[in-house]
């Protein structure tokens, strides 16, 4: 046991023991400067760097957005608190409105450059017809609550997926 | 006549890998490589599980980089990334295994070290005399939460403020876990025979004595 190495330890255990804060910081400070770092493998750089190509390299796909992830999500719970509620007859009754729309857009699309007016007015009356069926719905005090549970259940969802979007973020 | 280079800074190199320059970010790792192994390895205790968390702590940092705010030191995010890295792993694994199986070239030694900080008793490490490995056994001996503590301030030389930031903790906390962290390691030392005149001289200081909080 080398007597310097002793006597720098028992100077920091004496700072330590008398309540010295910034002398006990101080003397642990220069003991562990011979404390030596761990070091990791000559290799590991070149295995980090590896790493970082083949992650390069690999396709990003759509879901990697934070706000596509969140969006999907959402919509999710949104038709699924949509067609909980709905009477299957509303529902089948507003998703042939649609596709008859669509399809009556689509054909005025194809049909001339024209159309766009008319498609812009299909589109409203689509949303339109959907605005009825939710309207129906919230007439009625029953679905109506269910349907405001399942929105703040949706919003609820999101709010907790964003939270460990932004947990995983931070790392 | 020759002009001295300054060497770029970390947010230098943050900024060209952002522009798509792999090889600054390898710079960067070459830079930081030490502290993020040296902070995982005392957390895992197992040198090769470091090597991997650590791979994948700078492979996480890469992917964030755009994040990475350059009021901040690069530093103390990277050491943050390295940290989570660790405690995902040790809240899916046992925490203090160790694996002294790992026969890869640079890290049986470094097995042997970890192995030998648990498996020695204080007096076989007073013996051999050396204040290094006392020092290492002490810290081995502490709370995983107060061993992370000693590693930021006294291997990285970190602030109370970077500590804090680092780990995100307050900085209240970051004061009062390392006095009693510091108190721990004096005691695990005295009982050691490391301040047995220090003892003599004001009073023996006993393991379990004289410096808990």
């Amino acid at each position: 046991m080398d007597t310097l190495d002793r006597d720098r330890v028992r100077a920091w255990l004496v700072a330590e023991s008398s309540g010295r804060e910034d002398a006990a910081d101080g003397a642990l400070a220069e003991l562990m400067a011979g404390v030596p770092r761990l070091e990791p493998s000559r290799r590991f750089v070149g295995a980090v760097m590896a790493q970082i190509r083949e992650s390069a390299e690999a396709p990003s796909t759509v879901w990697a957005n934070w706000w596509v992830r969140g969006a999907l999500a959402s919509s999710l719970t949104l038709l699924g608190a949509v067609a909980g509620t709905a009477s299957w007859q509303a529902v089948f009754d507003a998703i042939v409105a649609t596709a008859r729309n669509v399809g009556w857009s689509a054909d005025r699309i194809a049909t001339g450059f024209h159309a766009w007016v008319d498609v812009a007015g299909a589109f409203w009356t689509a949303v339109a017809h959907a605005a009825t069926v939710l309207a129906r719905l919230l007439v009625a005090p029953g679905p109506a609550m269910l349907l405001m549970f399942n929105l703040v259940l949706a919003a609820g969802a999101l709010a907790a997926l964003q939270r460990l979007l932004v947990t995983q973020e931070k790392r | 006549m020759t002009h001295a280079t300054a060497a770029p800074t970390d947010a230098d190199l943050v900024a060209r890998a952002l522009t798509g320059r792999q090889d600054a970010f390898g710079d960067l790792v070459v830079r930081h490589r030490q502290a993020v192994f040296n902070l995982i390895v005392r957390m895992v205790r197992d040198a090769g599980i470091a090597e991997e968390l650590a791979q994948d702590a700078f492979v996480k940092a890469f992917g964030a980089l755009r994040r990475f705010d350059p009021v901040y030191k690069f530093s103390s995010w990277i050491l943050r990334i390295a940290h989570n890295t660790a405690i995902d792993y040790l809240r899916r694994k046992r925490p203090d295994t160790v694996s002294i199986d790992d026969d890869t070239p640079g890290h049986a030694d470094q097995a042997a070290v970890l192995a030998d900080q648990r498996e020695r008793t204080p007096y076989e490490h007073a013996a051999d005399a050396d204040l290094a490995r006392a020092l290492e056994w002490a810290m081995a001996q502490l709370r995983p939460e107060y061993r992370r503590l000693v590693v930021l301030r006294y291997q990285e030389d970190q602030s109370y403020e970077e500590i804090a930031e680092t780990l995100d903790l307050p900085l209240g906390t970051v004061k009062s876990h390392l006095h009693r962290a510091r108190a721990e390691m004096a005691r695990l030392m005295a009982g050691t025979g490391w301040g047995a005149e220090q003892a003599a001289g004001s009073g023996r200081v006993q393991p379990g004595k004289g410096f808990d909080t």
